[in-house]
């Protein structure tokens, strides 16, 4: 009867040591399984967190490049917006008129059409015969030559 | 004895082996996220502007009665809305001002249109590059 009640625990022991070498297993595989997982899981953060930062670099770079852009052409826009006044400062409007009135009624006629179209031309009317066929920038538009689509200059 | 041993160990064992077969293995969770494209922003172009005819009239000491006569003769009211030639300077600067206006203004709204256009090409490539990444999970 001893020797059976032995045997048992021995079969007991026996079974316990199995059972937990196994339990081990089992746990080591599922926290190497975890572990990749895990990896696998940082290196795509890695690379979104890379592709953000590339991102963000490029988008600074398209700041900068209308940043400039619009420098510029504020700068040629003030150019441009200075040249009635050096007209003006250059010549005495009412002598002009008092020696010439026919030719200066004229001329500010015209200009003042000619400056209205040019909003017209800026709020999007479409070119009239004329303009299309304009071979210059002058012949396009004496009040805002840089409007003329030929035109590679903003002056 | 050794058979109610047998018995009690045997019993146990089917117990456990029942009980066991009550679990079951817990099913994995699988979280995606996917971004969602904002509605374009679809505005209406300016009016086009048209622009009504102005007549200057350049009146002189000299011309002075000519003009009267022929405003007569065409029907017209003799008053007139005058301007020295500082204020007609001024006028044409103020007018030159709220062109170079509108241009600044136009050439502003031409630099968020280019940025966020191309921004979005951008993201656009970027958020199919991410879900290539993440479908590797």
């Amino acid at each position: 009867m001893i020797k059976l009640y032995a045997m048992l625990i021995v079969i007991a022991l026996l079974g316990g040591a199995g059972y937990g070498a196994y339990a081990y297993y089992k746990d080591s595989q599922a926290r190497i399984a975890t572990l990749t997982t895990n990896n696998a899981k940082l290196d795509g953060a890695i690379k979104t967190s890379e592709a953000a930062i590339a991102s963000i670099q490029k988008d600074m770079k398209k700041v900068n490049t209308q940043l400039k852009k619009v420098s510029t052409d504020f700068a040629d826009i003030r150019n441009q917006n200075s040249k009635l006044a050096q007209k003006l400062e250059t010549i005495d409007l009412g002598i002009l008129a008092i020696n010439k009135p026919k030719s200066i009624e004229r001329a500010i006629n015209g200009g003042t059409k000619n400056a209205g179209r040019c909003f017209e031309i800026l709020s999007g009317s479409p070119f009239t015969a004329r303009e299309k066929e304009a071979k210059d920038a002058k012949s396009f538009n004496k009040e805002c030559p840089w409007l003329w689509p030929g035109s590679t200059s903003t002056q | 004895m050794l058979s109610h041993s047998i018995k009690s160990v045997l019993g146990c064992g089917l117990v456990v082996l029942l009980l066991s077969s009550c679990g079951s293995p817990v099913a994995k969770i699988n979280v995606s996220s996917k971004a969602v494209e904002k509605p374009v922003l679809t505005l209406p172009p300016v009016d086009v502007v048209r622009m009504r005819t102005i007549d200057w009239v350049i009146i002189t000491e000299e011309n002075f009665a000519d003009v009267i006569a022929k405003a007569k003769k065409n029907d017209k009211t003799i008053a007139f809305f005058a301007l020295t030639d500082d204020g007609y300077a001024n006028l044409g600067l103020n007018f030159s001002d709220i062109r170079a206006l509108v241009q600044q203004q136009q050439t502003i709204i031409g630099a968020y249109e280019q940025y966020y256009d191309a921004t979005k090409k951008f993201e656009k490539q970027k958020v199919k590059k991410d879900v290539d990444i993440w479908k590797f999970f």
